[in-house]
Parts: C-alpha cells; sequence; structure tokens
C-alpha cells in the first residue's frame, strides 16, 4: 500500500493509490491524462491521413451526390432526387444484386482454403517458405494483370483453357467463356478465390503463429486429435484473425471491378456488371457523376453496415484470457 | 484541439476547392486583341505550349511534337499523353481545376460535350482565314461545330476502310483489283474464299467489340444516305425502325455469321486481337481501320501488296467511312492560345500532313489527295478519298450508345446477328436510342 | 531424483512420438512435400504458362498453344519493352511504393500502439474511422479527391501519390499492428514502464522484436498495394515522366483500336513480378514461429 504524499494534507484519512510504479512517468498531472495524450499523439498522423484523403472528400462526395455534377459544365443542387432515382434504377438493382451473389460465392471458399494453407505452411518445415511462396504468388502478380492472362486464355480455339479440357474431352474447344453469364461467372469466381486465397493464408498464419506452443503440447498429452486442437485452440484464438481475413474479402468482393472490367465489360448486356462497374459507367461513360456519386454513396453505406455486422459478430471479448481448459482432459 | 485544427484546415480546403470546382467550365475568353479573329493571333507566339494528346497517337504525336521543336527557337511544345480512357475526364478535370493545357487533341466524338458550354475558343474566324479551310475533313469540323460556331478543327483521322487480301481473292478465282463495292459482292466474294478451306475464312469481325462494329458497319448505312439518329442535339430522333439501309447491314453480318464465313471466335473477340487473324493471311475481307492494320502488319507485308483495300460500300454500291480520329481544339482558360494556334496550323500544313501516313494516321485534307500523293501511298488514298464522304454521329450519347456492351447498339446487333430476331432488334434499338436521347436532353 | 534418460518432458514426446521406427516422420515428411509440391504447382502453373508466352513472338501469343512452339522462344517482348522506356516507370513504382510501405509502417505502428495499449476519449471512433477506409472505393472519390489534392498542389507529384496510397493502407496496417500489440502481455511494456522507460523506448527497444512479424505483414501489403495500383496513379499524375509501371505498361500494350499486345503484357507482368517476389522472401525471416512461445496469452 502506497501513500500519496503530494496532495493537500488531509489529515484525517490517508489517500491511498493502487501499486502503481511512480517516477519518471509521474510528470505533468495524472498518469491517465498523460497516457491519454500520449495516445492521441500517436494516432494522429492516421487520422489526420484519413481526413484529407477519405473523409473530406467523401464529404464533399456526399455534396456532390446531392447535385446533377456533369463532367463539364455548370451543376445544379437537386437534392435527394439520385436517390430515388437510384432506387428504381434496374441496372443499378440488378447490379447489387449480382454483387452480393458474387460475394456469397467466393467468401467462403476464400476463408476455408487460404485457411487450410495456412495450416499447412505455418511451421518451419522443410519446403513451407517455397509453398508459402507459390501459393502467394498470384496475389503478388496482381488482380488487373492476371485478368488480362485469362482473357487470353479463355478465348476460344486459341486459349489454353478450352485446349487443355478440349483434350480431356470436358468441354468444346470452342467454349466462349466470357460471352455467357453462367460459365463467365464460373470462371471468374474460380479466378478470385485463386488470387485471393493466399492474402487469407498470410493473415491466418502470422495470428497462427502468435498462439503458444504449450497449448498444443497440453492438447497432445490428452490425446487431442488434430481437428480437436484445430476446432478449440487454433480457431478461437485466431477470432481477430479470421475477421480481418473475412472483412477484407467481403469488402473487396463488394468493390470488385477490375476482373470484371477486363473480362466481360459487364456483359453479356449488364448480366455480370458488379456496382463499382456500374458507378464508371455513370460516370465516365455517361458522364452523369451527380448519379453515379450517389450510386456510390449508397455503396459506401451498405458496405459499412456489412463489415460493422462482422465486426460485431466476430467481435473478441475485452479482457486476459485463461488458457483453455486442455481438449480431452476428462478427469 | 488537434482535431480543431484538423476541422479548420478541412473548411478551408473545402473553400478553396468549391471556389475552383463551382465555377462554370468556360472563363473569359482571351481579350480580342490577341484573340483568335486577330492578325497575329498564332504568329510569332512566344514560350511553351502544353499539348495534350491521346495515346493510341503516341507515334504521330512524338514526331510532330519533336519536329516542331527542332525548327522552331520562338516556341516549344511540351507533350503530355493523356492515359487511355482517360482523355476526356482529365481535359474536364483540368478545366474544372483552372488549369487546362493549351492544345488538346481530342477524341472527336467527344467534342460535342464540350463546345456547347464555353469550355473552348470560338475558332470561327482564325479557321476561315485558312486557304484550305474547305478542304478540311467535314465530318470532324462538323463535330467541332456548335450553333454554327467552329470551337476545334481536324487534327488527324483514324478511318475505317474494307480491307481484302488479294492473295486469297486470286486463289479464290477473283480479281484482286475487283474488290467488292456492294454488300451483294461482299458475300459472294467472301463465300468463295471461304471454300479455299485449311483454317481461311472469307470474312471476319470482331464479334464482341461494340465499339469496333460500330466503327465499320455504320459507313455502309450512310453510303445510302441513312442515319441512326439526326437532328440538332437537344431535338434528335432516332430512325432504326424502319432504316432499310440498317437491316441490310444487319443481315450481312447474319448471314456470314449462319453462313460460318467467320472463325468461331469472332464472337468473343471483343477488340485485343482484332486484326490478328487477317494479317497472318487467313482472312479474304475484312472491314476495319487504315490505322490499324498499318500498325499490325509488318512493313514488308504492306509493301508486297499482299493486302489491299477498299472504301466501305453502301448495300447498292456508295461508299462512305467513319470519321475516328481526334479534333484540335484550346481550352477557353489555355494560357498560350496563341502558340497553341501556331502549332495547329504547322501541323495541318501539306509538309506534315504527307508525313501521316506512314505513322498510322490519315491526313484530314480532301485537297492533299492528288496523284503524287495515291502514288507513294496507296493504301491510305482509298481512305483519304472516303474522308470526303465520311461521318461520325454528332451528338451527346454516342460513348452510351456504341461503346459499351449495354447500350442499344450492341444489344441490336446481337439479337439481329446471333440471335437472328430483326423485329426484335430493330424495336430494342429504337426504344433504346430514343431514352438515351431523352436522357441527355434533360 | 531422476536419471538423464526418464527426464524427458512431455513435450518432447510429442515433438517425437515413438512409433515404430523413425520411418513414419521420414514418410510424415515426404507426404508433406508431396502435397505441398503438387499443390504449389496448381497454384504457380498459370503464372509459369503466362512467363512462357511471354516468350513467344507476337504472332504465337494469340494462337493456339501446340507443342511446336517451344521452338519459337524469343526475348522480343523484353526487348520492346525496355527499349520502349519501361525502366524509368519501374523507378517511379519504385519511389513510391518504397515511400508507401515506409511511411505506412511508421504511421501504423504508431496507430496501433496508441489504439491497443492507450485509453483516450473518442479512441473507438477514431479507429472505427480510420478502419471505415477500407469500405470505401476510391473510384467513387476520383473527381472531389483530385481537385482536393491540386488545390494542396500533391497532384502529379510521387510524393502526394504515396501519401494517397498510404493513407489506403492504413485499415489494414492499423488493423494488424493493434493486433499484434494486443497479444503481447501487459507485464512486458509495463516491466519497462517501472525501469523508468518513456513510451517510445519501451515501444522500440523491448516490444520491437515482438511486432516486427505484423510490421513486416503491413509493409509487404503496402508495398504491393501501391505497387500493382494503377486507378489513382491514372488520376493524379498527368506528367509521363512520373507515369508509375502499371500506367506504363497499359499505355504500352494497347493499340490504337484497343487491340492488347498480350505479349508485352505477359512480359510487363513478369517484369513487374519481381519486385514483389524478391520482397516477399526477404521478409520471410520475420515469420518464425515460437516467439512468444513460452508466455501466456493476455
Amino acid at each position: 500500500m502506497i501513500v500519496d504524499e503530494s496532495g493537500p494534507r488531509d489529515t484525517t484519512v490517508p489517500r491511498v493509490r493502487s501499486a502503481r510504479p511512480r517516477g519518471a512517468l509521474w510528470r505533468g498531472g495524472t498518469l491517465r491524462a498523460r497516457r491519454a495524450r500520449t495516445g492521441i499523439l500517436l494516432v494522429s498522423p492516421a487520422f489526420a491521413l484519413v481526413s484529407v484523403f477519405v473523409l473530406f472528400p467523401l464529404g464533399f462526395a456526399v455534396y456532390i451526390s446531392l447535385t446533377d455534377w456533369p463532367l463539364i459544365g455548370s451543376y445544379h443542387f437537386t437534392g435527394g432526387r439520385n436517390y430515388s432515382e437510384l432506387i428504381h434504377d434496374p441496372v443499378f438493382i440488378h447490379s447489387v444484386l449480382f454483387t452480393l451473389l458474387y460475394t456469397a460465392i467466393v467468401t467462403g471458399p476464400i476463408l476455408v482454403l487460404g485457411y487450410a494453407m495456412a495450416a499447412f505452411v505455418r511451421a518451419n518445415r522443410p519446403g513451407s517458405v517455397v509453398f508459402r511462396t507459390a501459393f502467394f504468388l498470384p496475389f503478388i502478380v496482381g488482380l488487373a494483370t492476371e485478368s488480362f492472362m485469362l482473357l487470353l486464355e479463355l478465348q476460344p480455339d486459341s486459349g489454353v483453357v478450352d485446349a487443355v479440357l478440349g483434350k480431356l474431352g470436358l468441354a468444346s474447344v470452342a467454349t466462349a467463356w466470357t460471352v455467357h453469364y453462367g460459365l463467365a461467372l464460373g470462371a471468374i469466381c474460380v479466378f478470385v478465390v485463386w488470387f485471393a486465397s493466399g492474402l487469407t493464408m498470410m493473415i491466418l498464419m502470422g495470428g497462427m503463429q502468435g498462439i503458444p506452443l504449450e497449448l498444443y503440447e497440453a492438447a497432445n498429452v490428452d490425446g487431442a486429435t488434430w481437428w480437436q486442437k484445430e476446432r478449440r485452440i487454433t480457431i478461437p484464438m485466431l477470432r481477430r484473425n479470421i475477421a480481418l481475413s473475412l472483412i477484407i474479402s467481403v469488402i473487396g468482393s463488394f468493390l470488385a471491378f477490375n476482373q470484371f472490367f477486363i473480362l466481360t465489360q459487364g456483359g453479356p448486356g449488364t448480366s455480370t456488371e458488379p456496382i463499382v462497374m456500374w458507378i464508371y459507367q455513370e460516370a465516365f461513360i455517361a458522364y452523369h457523376l451527380g448519379y453515379a456519386t450517389a450510386g456510390a454513396i449508397a455503396l459506401v453505406i451498405v458496405v459499412g453496415i456489412i463489415s460493422a455486422a462482422q465486426f460485431y459478430l466476430l467481435r473478441d471479448d475485452a479482457g486476459p484470457k485463461s488458457p483453455k481448459r486442455a481438449p480431452g482432459r476428462r478427469r | 484541439m488537434k482535431r480543431r485544427t484538423l476541422a479548420l484546415l478541412s473548411a478551408a480546403a473545402l473553400a478553396t476547392a468549391a471556389a475552383t470546382g463551382c465555377s462554370s467550365s468556360g472563363s473569359a475568353p482571351a481579350s480580342s486583341a490577341s484573340g483568335p479573329g486577330s492578325a497575329n493571333f498564332g504568329v510569332n507566339a512566344t514560350g511553351t505550349v502544353q499539348f495534350w494528346a491521346r495515346t493510341v497517337s503516341k507515334t504521330l504525336a512524338q514526331k510532330l511534337v519533336s519536329e516542331f521543336n527542332a525548327t522552331h527557337s520562338n516556341l516549344k511544345v511540351k507533350l503530355t499523353l493523356t492515359s487511355i480512357n482517360d482523355d476526356t475526364t482529365s481535359l474536364a478535370t483540368s478545366i474544372r481545376a483552372g488549369d487546362p493545357p493549351d492544345v488538346d487533341g481530342l477524341n472527336d466524338i467527344d467534342m460535342p460535350t464540350f463546345t456547347r458550354n464555353g469550355s473552348f475558343l470560338n475558332l470561327t474566324k482564325a479557321i476561315a482565314k485558312l486557304p484550305y479551310a474547305k478542304s478540311l475533313s467535314p465530318g470532324h469540323l462538323g463535330l467541332a461545330t456548335y450553333q454554327g460556331q467552329e470551337y476545334g478543327l481536324p487534327y488527324w483521322a483514324d478511318l475505317s476502310v474494307l480491307w481484302y487480301n488479294k492473295q486469297l481473292f486470286t486463289k479464290a478465282g477473283l480479281n484482286p483489283d475487283n474488290p467488292p463495292t456492294t454488300y451483294a459482292q461482299i458475300l459472294s466474294d467472301a463465300q468463295a474464299i471461304n471454300k479455299l478451306g485449311n483454317g481461311v475464312h472469307g470474312f471476319t469481325f470482331a464479334g464482341d467489340c461494340e465499339g469496333c462494329l460500330g466503327f465499320t458497319v455504320q459507313p455502309g448505312i450512310w453510303a445510302a444516305g441513312s442515319y441512326l439518329t439526326s437532328g440538332p442535339i437537344g431535338s434528335q430522333t432516332a430512325t432504326i425502325s424502319n432504316n432499310q439501309a440498317l437491316v441490310q447491314a444487319l443481315t450481312l453480318y447474319r448471314n456470314m455469321w449462319t453462313q460460318k464465313l467467320v472463325p468461331d471466335n469472332d464472337r468473343t473477340d471483343d477488340g485485343p486481337t482484332w486484326g490478328q487473324d487477317f494479317v497472318a493471311g487467313k482472312i479474304g475481307i475484312m472491314p476495319g481501320g487504315y490505322g490499324q492494320i498499318d500498325d499490325l502488319a509488318t512493313p514488308a507485308q504492306l509493301a508486297s501488296g499482299e493486302f489491299a483495300d477498299a472504301p466501305l460500300p453502301g448495300a447498292n454500291g456508295g461508299y462512305s467511312t467513319f470519321d475516328g480520329g481526334d479534333d484540335f481544339a484550346i481550352p477557353a482558360a489555355a494560357k498560350n492560345p496563341s502558340g497553341a494556334w501556331e502549332f495547329i496550323t504547322w501541323v495541318l500544313q501539306t509538309q506534315q500532313q504527307q508525313q501521316y501516313p506512314d505513322l498510322g494516321a490519315t491526313p484530314i485534307r480532301t485537297d492533299l489527295l492528288t496523284p503524287a500523293f495515291s502514288a507513294a501511298h496507296p493504301l491510305d488514298a482509298v481512305a483519304l478519298k472516303a474522308l470526303g464522304h465520311g461521318y461520325a454521329p454528332v451528338g451527346l450519347i454516342y460513348n452510351q450508345a456504341f461503346n459499351v456492351p449495354s447500350g442499344p447498339w450492341f444489344q441490336m446487333f446481337t439479337t439481329a446477328v446471333y440471335d437472328g430476331n430483326m423485329t426484335l432488334a430493330l424495336q430494342q434499338g429504337q426504344s433504346g436510342f430514343t431514352q438515351l436521347i431523352q436522357q441527355a436532353a434533360a | 531424483m531422476t536419471s538423464a534418460s526418464t527426464a524427458l518432458p512431455a513435450a518432447d514426446a510429442t515433438r517425437f512420438p515413438r512409433r515404430a521406427g523413425g520411418g513414419r516422420r521420414r514418410a510424415g515428411l515426404a507426404t508433406y512435400l508431396t502435397l505441398g509440391t503438387v499443390a504449389s504447382i496448381v497454384f504457380v502453373l498459370p503464372l509459369a504458362w503466362a512467363v512462357f508466352r511471354s516468350l513467344l513472338p507476337s504472332t504465337l501469343v494469340t494462337s493456339a498453344p501446340s507443342t511446336a512452339d517451344v521452338h519459337h522462344l524469343t526475348f522480343a517482348n523484353y526487348s520492346g519493352l525496355i527499349h520502349g522506356g519501361i525502366l524509368h516507370p519501374a523507378l517511379n513504382s519504385l519511389l513510391v511504393a518504397v515511400m508507401t510501405a515506409a511511411a505506412t509502417a511508421v504511421v501504423a505502428t504508431m496507430a496501433g500502439y496508441g489504439f491497443a495499449r492507450f485509453r483516450f476519449r473518442g479512441s473507438g471512433v477514431v479507429f472505427a474511422l480510420v478502419l471505415a477506409t477500407l469500405m470505401v472505393p476510391f473510384q467513387a472519390l476520383l473527381t472531389p479527391l483530385f481537385l482536393e489534392m491540386h488545390t494542396l498542389g500533391l497532384t502529379n507529384n510521387l510524393i502526394g501519390l504515396a501519401l494517397f496510397y498510404t493513407t489506403f493502407n492504413l485499415p489494414f496496417g492499423v488493423f494488424v499492428m493493434r493486433n499484434t500489440f494486443l497479444q503481447i502481455p501487459w507485464e512486458l511494456s509495463e516491466q519497462a514502464a517501472v525501469d523508468g522507460a518513456s513510451a517510445t523506448r519501451t515501444l522500440v527497444s523491448v516490444l520491437r522484436p515482438l511486432v516486427v512479424p505484423g510490421i513486416a505483414t503491413t509493409v509487404l501489403y503496402a508495398f504491393l498495394f501501391s505497387w500493382t495500383e494503377f486507378v489513382g496513379a491514372l488520376t493524379f499524375l498527368t506528367s509521363n515522366d512520373l507515369y508509375t509501371l502499371p500506367l506504363a505498361l497499359l499505355n504500352m500494350e494497347y493499340g490504337s483500336v484497343g487491340q492488347v499486345n498480350f505479349g508485352y503484357l505477359e512480359a510487363g507482368a513478369v517484369i513487374a513480378m519481381i519486385p514483389c517476389v524478391v520482397l516477399y522472401v526477404a521478409l520471410q525471416r520475420y515469420y518464425i514461429r515460437g516467439l512468444t512461445s513460452g508466455v501466456v496469452k493476455g
């Protein structure tokens, strides 16, 4: 028990403080205030950058969305008209539904495959660094470049996809992937899972390497199977990493653009047009910037709600945790 | 406290940006003492000229600029190439930010968007003084005209022609110096060549590239004196439903498709590989661009006479071409408009124009079609001849209508050519075009 | 009192389970290597194929693949790109990517530390705002962003571009760094505090070895992002000598009517891949397992 002598003397009740160290830290106000100031200082560069490059333009964009801002020339304030038009715009609605469908299809496989790969390469066994690099390589090369590569290979009669499938007898050599809705969507989904699972692998692997070995050793002593160890130790401890990779993956799917722009141009018709491509068309082809920005703001809101929901569902409870009871212990 | 400072900074930035962004794009034109009508406009200007050109015209622009700089001590041109798909946006944004180039080589079909709101200098008086004013490409000039005033003038032409393979013609028993001049002839010639087999096809088109199709199919319709849209901006109409010439054009392509006179992967060709089968010697007839094949074929091939071109014919004769390419424009807020005009007029001189064919472009003055030119550049002479009958739609909806897969042009094409439903195609086209026109006029 | 031979702790028994002979362990390793190799080949094959295509002349790149192609390998695409001036934009990209990676690492680490270890009013809100950046499709902000940056003099400027990239990498970086700091037990930093270290000192000397994997991830992600980013560079850079690699490649690959020179594209992709793979491999040594083993997760 430490008695505080620094304040005004009150001889009736000795002031007591909790067992915190004194000395060098006890400068300029209470420890709490000082730590608060340090904290603010530490986060202020990030906040400054975000304010200048995101929050302010976003505010400006909200303003634009309330006007009929054209590519060039004067504009007028139109209030909520863009938004009410949005709700009745069948092309926009379709792009929203298509984006949702696409997200629903790819999110699961990206997570599962990424997790499996992370579990496979997390230890420092011989070859694991090579395997890690191989799995991550698609992500490194970048989606836009790989979309062009895929465009070349999906051509009927000259691309390697049809050549291989034709030889294996699985499909005709003249299958035109990019002009049929189902084929195009299928090809793109497989492509994106190949591309994105490497990032999930890296995120989860980083987290897996932070889990203390003792937990596994204790579980081994109790004869836990590999699956039990994953389910009871690894997955719960990876909550934050799983949350991050899911959120990045879902947001990435919602904001998908490059692959569709390059491979199908949103066709046939507008059947494979995701939301960001709709925004692009309205802004840079039709030159209706005000209307396009309204769609963009709507997108930001939708993505925000979904991400908030994900954060909430995957939140980790604050506070120190005691090591989990090792599975298998029945005594 | 940090947060308050940030808020102040943001407010200041907002105010400044709003001030620059909100101003209507055209600031006051240069004073008439040195403006486009005056005698010393474009004469002995000094300083630098900021010239923005499209990357697709890179070879041409770089050559012109370096030559100009080498021969002019009083004035220097600084070239910036704008990125693909970004040309109009970067120009518009620069005008909004108050910092435009002195001269822009803008895609000619995008001109109407800018000419109607004072973004560009009115060059009518200056153009009238040019000795060759009457020979300037009518189509290009038309796109730069608004309410009778000219806000730009032609820079270079990217024209569509009918390419054909002379060797294959000979092999199929056709006269290689007698290219087809009607749809019926195109069809029969293609059928004859198709019979050669061995991977050879009579015809080809980029079947998933709406822009390419707009470039090559429309001239046949215009040759018959018919147009898909007409009228001044603000009160345009779409003439699809009863357009005989359109029906004939679509029927020709439908026949090509159903009779298998084209390679299978034409269906999915959305532009990146267009023309490569022709240059590989596997195609008899291909509507395409002059610059396109000039770029793709090797100099040896071009010199050997393996390929030749003819004007794009209408169903029963006549010919036309799509006036692609760029127009020159001087933004109203340009800092050196006189220098810009000096550069422009230099580019339009005969000596410079005659370098165009070797750089993949067609000159924009019809008076340059001399026998000497035809002898020196036989392939480009065909295009230049068609320039006099060339056209490109003047309107605000070209990109939305013709250059996107969901646009009415491509919808109409696919329904008629791949699905074979002409009635539905025409209906869709009529309503699609009308809707776009109405939206743009609003 | 136990003799050495029976002093083996249970832990050792799990690492090297006593099964019938050491052959079982070798078999486990063989399975691992086989499985890994097959999976790696499946993943890398499309890229290896692209490398193969990049070595073909432009006439063959877009034709149906045939075994005869092996006789026509050429470096023409690469020399075409280099003579077309690909090295200068590559250097621009490198400069921007390095600046972005460094700035992101510094800012994200500071912010991650601040959010994880310090309590202050509004920290939740600020954290949410930083993360919210992830959700904004910046294609939607291009016009307002351009006008704002132009006013601030940051357009047509590699530093402005790097700042822009840094901002959009912050959500990922801050999230990762905050996680990293949360995983470190409180006792360590407290101990340093008792010893009289200021916050910075604590961060730098005591916690640094433990946060390095997080920093490595942040650096890698930021580098890759800015190395391959295209839309922002397209919008904010107007002069050709500042163009970054993706822009330059795109302009070299496209012909006059939208044709794509696939040979150049594949070769460009291979060139672009190299620094990223090098960086990735170099950072691998920071991802070592067991840095926090022996410490109870707090």
